[in-house]
């Protein structure tokens, strides 16, 4: 063209040369998150903080619960109540932004790390296989709860969204296999202690408690137990009176997510505010069913009166919110591998 | 065949002087004699004083000192100063002409002055003729044609009466005829230009300049990287000049531009001081991106749009707003600083502009300094503004009358708890919410300084302004803005060196309220404001109690600096080389504040603050040549140029909590505790290469093409680069003989066309890269996640546009129709293709294939209606009707746009139910049952009418002696809302007096359904479509009486005693009425708050209106 011919060929060169531009000030390229311990560190704590899963933590206990008749939603919701009564349709948008699409992003995040991880040279040793068991605990952890809403699901593991956009479904038989694959490859990567005091970060403990639940779904008891056995004989943990079992620095604890928002994604939802309805109260059937005395009704369950009516709630969380005193979320917890 | 060579001596090129031929002449001689328009000599030459010392020095070396003295120059034949001996010189302190009296008394040369030029001839002697029989004496002469401004005027015609004899001008506008009769008269002739008829008269050589003709034709469009004028250009421009935005009292330019330019659609978001405008051109073109024009202020691109969604250019897209929402950067420019406004539409005036230009340029041109006399130019203007129409609503017993109706409809017993209003609060009490709140009266006062002037080589301009306008709410906020702009112009003495730089510093400071106040129209009439017991606030559940509305402040301060410079220089005549450089900088700081006061104590509130702080920055560097040249008969014009531009913008955004003292609010320290909400950096770099090619054959054929290929930082690396291109030609069907000689009524004519291709690439920057952003931080420690899916391929959007256009002009122009069709398809829509969630992603920003297709007519006529010695008239009106339809969008049904679109259908279409009326027996509203399954679904509404099928302006300019009045009406055709009815009547809200004719007993046909309040109730259930329903939409015209202006002009033996050499006393009047189908509205222009949606689709929210304004001013110069 003549504005080619007459402009130059090294014009060209050097425009191409100035539209290109690094990342913007306030984000990192992908490529070089997993070049350096502290960003990939950063990287792995998002799996923790970030909304795909703050904003699960709640609705994977208490959607199910719902549809167990353990708690109610205060509030009429018409897509809360298919939980409530069982009849959960395609079009439910809570099942399917809530449970499926957070599920699936938080697989997302969890997939650009394991892979990001595997693929660094230039990370110390130590680092990235803490960090390469803790994002292989979390695809676990999702897979977890995936394969028991759903059963066959797609198993998405690679970082391109595009390829596992168009994934059909996997048998639930080999999700469980890479859910145990990943688990004892959490196990020898993960070292045994905390990273720090606050038990908010996944330890080798974490991933062998989750393997041996894995193992009972898959009704391998032998190693359910096994694995189970480890746990409680690692010595880091023992078991709390029931009115202490859920405080934060609990002995009982195996994994925490801390709060992030200075609201306890249990405690706000489970209490309320003075003189109102808790978001989520317990059947009044399933409070009736405990035997008076019951040391579960009586330290994680209470009972509240809102205008005439007796309203009854869990009461495991004892604070709403709070900066100091916040009750951590609690996701794991030693008695659970007592259960087994 | 002799040429004659002339030097024009100056230092510069002295070395260079060069001779093409010698003549070899016997020369008559003759005293030179020039036309007499060309023997003005400059006042400011005269003044100069030269001082010559100097012996036996050559001529030469005399003039080059006078030259560098007093900047004349000096012309003459290149072998005159043969005969020129050796100077003795001794002068002080003495006029040019003296000295040169003393440099020639021993020489046989004269001189005249013309201009800055001083001409050299032969001294005449008196010869005395051998044969007394007269004889037709002959002489040789040589020529030169000019513009006014001493530009050659190449091409023009020099032809000797009478006879077949003729010649052009060459590319310096020079000419010579051999033996001519010295009695012969020569016509010299350009198009554009007024003829000059020349008698020889014995001269040998004669400068002719050439007079602009009156013709609008002749008036100079500005275009991309270049002018034209009206009559040679073959693009589609719109233009609006100084004279008619000085006549309307606004404070941002581009509220002059509603209805005054076909194919441009203008809204303005709301009436506030500082709102933003938007200007659409020629249709919405983009599915989901940007329509924001490409800005261009003298010569340098001015884009804000830095990635905020949906698209905008607001300065404060990543920040705070107040009640005028988004802040236009146009409202930093004082509009008059403008001296055109020109919006390029078509394809071949656009396509320069590549990637930015498919949804139009606007070119704003800044005034520059004249030379001559020194003027100081000052006006003053003050006024008032009003709310136009208030919304007729019901009186207080009409609504407890409404209230209690409905109660009994709904079977239910009014309560304090769902009856307040008839329970509790006193029924004998109203208050005028309108009165009380929207009807106070704003000032405004505008006062501008300009100084300005200069000389041919250097001139300047000066303009100070400043501008206040007050709201109409009954508050002291103010909107404030300071502007400085200096703009000086410089060309070298041999005119091959110019320069112009223009630095513009703004300052404006808002104080409004956060919140607009014009929704409290609808209060009940009895909500009463302050605790009747207490004193205190009142605060009703469900209401915002206006008193606190007051107590929420926003406070914004925007600086904003524009420097460019234009350099260029001519490297030989013909050939020039040329840099726009331009650098912008805003930094806009801005705070919201939310006092614990102003809310309910019941929830324990405590203070609050928004910051933030957003800084723009944007450099551009344009380097251009041009080359002119003659091919045939005809005239080459080629361009060539880069562009580079980088953006960098800065937002950063603080929220303050947990204030222990209201005082203290504005002040981020004294918060208890500070979040970072957000920060922001982006960065934008566009680099581009482009050529024009322009050859105009006789002034009667021209075509243009213009390439451009563009590279753009947002988009990915596979697709970074484009080209875009156009072809236009236009043919002056009127320069052929046969309208020429036979159809003389047909003063001009011309058809143009055009096809080409242009850009947008208005999305978010970095959509390209993968990255990782920040979240919420973990255990103390900073945490990140993947924050987007990239798309490497990701491209602009290409909108083809079509153009066809005629221009007839009648009876010497007289009446002057422009005609275009113009049929634009735009492709390559970038948008959000929906994801499958198990990809971790619920979107994918790519480019589809969808196609909309802009078409439309605009018509555009000028007629003199009068045209007398002390009267006349003009008249303009335009008129568009635009059109657009979805063409194409395959896989549409697996897109988020499913529902939202459908093909041949426009692209904002609405659907509605059909509202059937009353049913008389129960008082509910019916619908059609469209699909038949018995009940009222969304499956039953149709696509109702949508847009707007035309919409143009009339405006009218009358001048009687000093007198001058100017009217412009503005009209609008449109479909959309035409009543607004925010929930069902008889809610706790009030309403518009239309509901009154509503259903009140069995057997009423009424247009409204029964009032009803209570949720459930078979009424209000009933109501639940009303709002989508044709019931409240149709045709939403109207037609402004935009504004009025009337001047007097002082007669000059009233105002010259006081140095003053123009004086004008004017009342100037904007938003003056509305009529509009819809009366329960504000106005029917003013769109939702902040985005550009909603242009031309109808949706009006209840917003402060464009208020009606009038101004009283003078403006003296002297």
């Amino acid at each position: 063209m003549f504005g080619q011919r007459f402009i130059g060929h090294s014009v060209f060169s050097s425009c191409k040369k100035f539209v290109e531009l690094g990342p913007p000030p306030t984000r990192t390229i992908t490529s070089d998150v997993f070049k350096t311990d502290a960003t990939a560190t950063s990287a792995i704590l998002g799996l923790y903080s970030a909304s795909p899963m703050t904003s699960s933590i709640l609705p994977l206990s208490v959607y199910p619960g719902m549809s167990a008749d353990d708690v109610k939603y205060s509030t009429p919701d018409a897509t809360l109540d298919e939980f409530k009564n069982n009849a959960i349709t395609v079009a439910n948008s809570s099942n399917e932004n809530i449970l499926w699409y957070n599920i699936y992003q938080e697989l997302k995040n969890v997939n650009n790390a394991v892979n990001g991880l595997a693929n660094s040279t230039t990370l110390t040793p130590s680092v990235k296989d803490q960090l390469s068991g803790e994002a292989k605990f979390y695809r676990a952890f999702m897979y977890f709860h995936l394969v028991n809403l759903y059963g066959d699901v797609p198993l998405a593991l690679s970082d391109d969204a595009i390829a596992n956009a168009t994934l059909p479904r996997t048998a639930a038989t080999q999700v469980w296999a890479q859910i145990i694959t990943d688990l004892k490859d959490a196990q020898t990567l993960l070292p045994a202690a905390y990273q720090g005091t606050f038990r908010g970060r996944i330890n080798k403990w974490a991933a062998t408690a989750l393997l041996a639940r894995a193992y009972l779904y898959t009704k391998d008891y032998v190693n359910a137990e096994a694995q189970a056995t480890q746990v409680i004989t690692s010595g880091v943990y023992s078991l709390q009176t029931p009115a202490n079992a859920f405080i934060n620095t609990s002995n009982e604890i195996i994994w925490q997510i801390a709060n992030t928002t200075g609201l306890s994604a249990y405690g706000a939802n489970y209490l309320a505010a003075a003189g109102s309805i808790p978001n989520y109260t317990i059947y009044d059937t399933l409070y009736k069913s405990f035997e008076a005395g019951d040391l579960r009704k009586t330290n994680w369950a209470g009972s509240t009166l809102v205008g005439g009516t007796t309203y009854y709630f869990v009461n495991k969380y004892k604070v709403r919110s709070g900066q100091e005193q916040v009750m951590s979320t609690i996701l794991h917890c030693v008695l659970q591998n007592y259960i087994l | 065949m002799n040429l004659t060579a002339y030097c024009f001596f100056s230092p510069w090129h002295e070395a260079r002087r060069r001779t093409i031929t010698k003549t070899l002449l016997v020369m008559k001689f003759t005293a030179i004699f020039l036309l007499a328009a060309c023997l003005q000599v400059s006042a400011i030459g005269h003044s100069q004083k030269v001082t010559l010392t100097a012996k036996n020095a050559s001529l030469q070396k005399i003039f080059k000192e006078i030259n560098r003295q007093t900047g004349y120059q000096f012309f003459y034949k290149d072998n005159l100063l043969n005969k020129a001996g050796k100077v003795d010189i001794r002068v002080k302190d003495v006029s040019v002409e003296e000295a040169l009296n003393q440099c020639f008394r021993e020489m046989p040369f004269t001189y005249r002055i013309i201009d800055n030029t001083i001409v050299l001839n032969e001294k005449q002697v008196t010869i005395l003729p051998e044969n007394p029989v007269p004889q037709p004496v002959v002489i040789d002469i040589t020529g030169i044609v000019t513009d006014e401004n001493g530009a050659p005027l190449s091409g023009a015609s020099i032809k000797v009466k009478g006879t077949q004899q003729g010649k052009t001008a060459d590319n310096n506008g020079h000419f010579s005829f051999q033996q001519l009769d010295e009695k012969a008269v020569l016509i010299i002739s350009f198009v554009g230009y007024e003829s000059q008829e020349v008698a020889v008269a014995n001269n040998k050589s004669i400068a002719i300049k050439l007079k602009l003709g009156n013709s609008v034709l002749n008036e100079t469009v500005i275009i991309g990287y270049g002018t034209t004028t009206k009559r040679k250009n073959t693009g589609s421009v719109a233009s609006i000049t100084a004279e008619d935005i000085g006549k309307q009292p606004i404070a941002n330019p581009l509220a002059s531009l509603p209805g005054r330019l076909p194919g441009v659609l203008v809204a303005q978001n709301n009436g506030l001081p500082g709102s933003a405008i938007q200007i659409q051109i020629r249709g919405q073109n983009s599915l989901s991106q940007g329509g924001i024009p490409l800005y261009v202020i003298d010569g340098v691109p001015f884009t804000n749009f830095n990635g905020g969604s949906p698209a905008n250019d607001n300065l404060n897209a990543f920040g705070l707003s107040g009640a005028n929402g988004g802040i236009s950067p146009f409202g930093l420019l004082n509009p008059a600083d403008i001296e055109r406004i020109d919006i390029l539409k078509d394809a071949d005036a656009t396509s320069i502009y590549g990637s930015r230009a498919a949804n139009g340029v606007i070119l704003i041109t800044t005034k520059k300094g004249k030379a001559g006399k020194t003027k100081l130019d000052v006006s003053m203007s003050t006024g008032m503004s009003k709310v136009n129409h208030f919304i007729p609503v019901l009186n207080l017993q009409q609504y407890l009358q409404l209230r209690r109706e409905a109660f009994v409809n709904d079977g239910v017993v009014p309560t304090t708890a769902n009856a307040p209003d008839l329970m509790v609060w006193d029924t004998t009490k109203s208050t005028d919410w309108q009165k009380k709140f929207l009807g106070g009266t704003g000032h405004a006062t505008d006062v501008q300084a300009t100084l300005s002037g200069g000389n041919q080589s250097t001139r300047f301009l000066f303009n100070s302004s400043y501008h206040k306008a007050t709201t109409i709410f009954p508050t002291e906020d103010a909107y404030k803005r300071l502007s400085t702009r200096l703009n000086v112009e410089h060309n070298s003495l041999d005119r091959k060196f110019y320069a112009s730089f223009t630095a513009n510093y703004a300052n404006d400071n808002t104080n409004i309220n956060t919140n607009d106040l014009a929704s409290v129209y609808n209060l009940p009439p009895n909500l009463p404001l302050t605790d009747p017991v207490t004193g205190k606030l009142f605060f009703a559940t469900g209401f915002t109690n206006p008193l606190t509305t007051l107590l929420k402040k926003y406070k914004g301060t925007t600086t904003n600096l524009i420097g460019n410079a234009v350099l260029r220089y001519t490297i030989v005549p013909g050939l020039n080389l040329k840099a726009n450089l331009g650098y912008t900088a805003s930094d806009l700081t801005n705070r919201t504040t939310n006092p614990a006061s102003a809310n309910n104590p019941a929830n324990n509130p405590t203070s609050s603050a928004q910051f933030s702080f957003n800084k723009a920055s944007n450099y551009i560097i344009e380097p251009t040549a041009e080359y002119s040249t003659k091919i045939g008969s005809g005239k080459l014009t080629a361009l060539a140029g880069a562009s580079w531009q980088h953006n960098t913008s800065n937002s950063k955004f603080f929220s303050g909590t947990n204030y222990s003292s209201e005082a203290l609010l504005g002040s981020l320290t004294a918060a208890g505790t500070v979040t970072v909400s957000y920060d922001n950096i982006v960065e934008y770099k566009y680099a581009a290469g482009f050529a024009r090619l322009n050859y105009n054959w006789k002034e009667k054929y021209i075509v243009n093409a213009n390439f451009r290929r563009d590279g753009s930082s947002r988009f990915g690396p596979n697709n970074r680069f484009g080209n875009f291109g156009s072809v236009g030609a236009t043919w002056i069907f009127t320069e052929e003989p046969f309208f020429k000689n036979k159809l003389h009524f047909l003063s001009f004519g011309k058809i143009r066309g055009s096809y080409g291709t242009t850009g947008n690439d208005q999305i978010s920057n970095y959509t390209y890269l993968a990255l990782y952003g920040n979240t919420t931080a973990y255990l103390g420690n900073a945490a990140i996640v993947p924050s987007q899916l990239a798309n490497p391929d990701i491209q602009w959007e290409t909108t083809k546009k079509l153009e066809l256009a005629l221009e007839v002009g009648l009876f010497k122009d007289r009446i002057f129709l422009t005609t275009n069709i113009y049929h634009n398809r735009s492709g390559n829509q970038l948008t959000f293709l929906s994801f499958p969630y198990q990809s971790g992603y619920n979107s994918l920003q790519a480019n589809l294939p969808a196609l909309i297709q802009n078409s439309g007519l605009e018509f555009d006529l000028s007629t003199t209606n009068i045209k007398t010695k002390n009267f006349k008239w003009t008249t303009s009106f335009n008129i568009t009707l635009p059109k657009n339809k979805l063409i194409d969008f395959p896989g549409l049904a697996n897109t988020f746009s499913a529902s939202s679109y459908i093909i041949g259908m426009p692209i904002n279409f609405t659907r509605l139910y059909h509202y059937l009326g009353v049913d008389a027996a129960t008082g509910k509203a019916t619908y059609e049952d469209i699909d038949k399954d018995g009940s009222i679904t969304s499956n039953d509404r149709y696509i109702g009418k949508i847009g707007t099928p035309y919409y143009g302006g009339f405006s009218n300019t009358i001048s009687y002696r000093n007198f001058q009045l100017d009217i412009f009406f503005q009209f609008n055709h449109r479909f959309g809302t035409k009543n607004i009815i925010s929930t069902r009547p008889g809610a706790l809200i009030n309403q518009n007096t239309s509901v009154l004719d509503h259903w009140r007993q069995v057997g009423d046909i009424t247009f409204f359904p029964g009032a009803s309040t209570t949720a459930g109730s078979p009424i209000t259930t009933s109501y639940s479509q009303f709002s989508s329903s044709d019931a409240l939409y149709g045709n939403a015209s109207y037609v402004k009486f935009r504004s009025a202006s009337l001047s007097y002009t002082m007669p000059a033996k009233w105002i010259s005693h006081l140095k003053m050499t123009n004086c004008r006393v004017f009342v100037q009047g904007q938003n003056l009425f509305t009529w509009a189908k819809n009366k329960n509205i504000f106005d029917t222009e003013t769109q939702v708050q902040g985005g550009p949606s909603g242009l031309g689709t109808g949706t009006i929210g209840q917003l402060t209106p464009p208020l009606r304004t009038v101004v009283f001013g003078i403006n003296c110069s002297f």
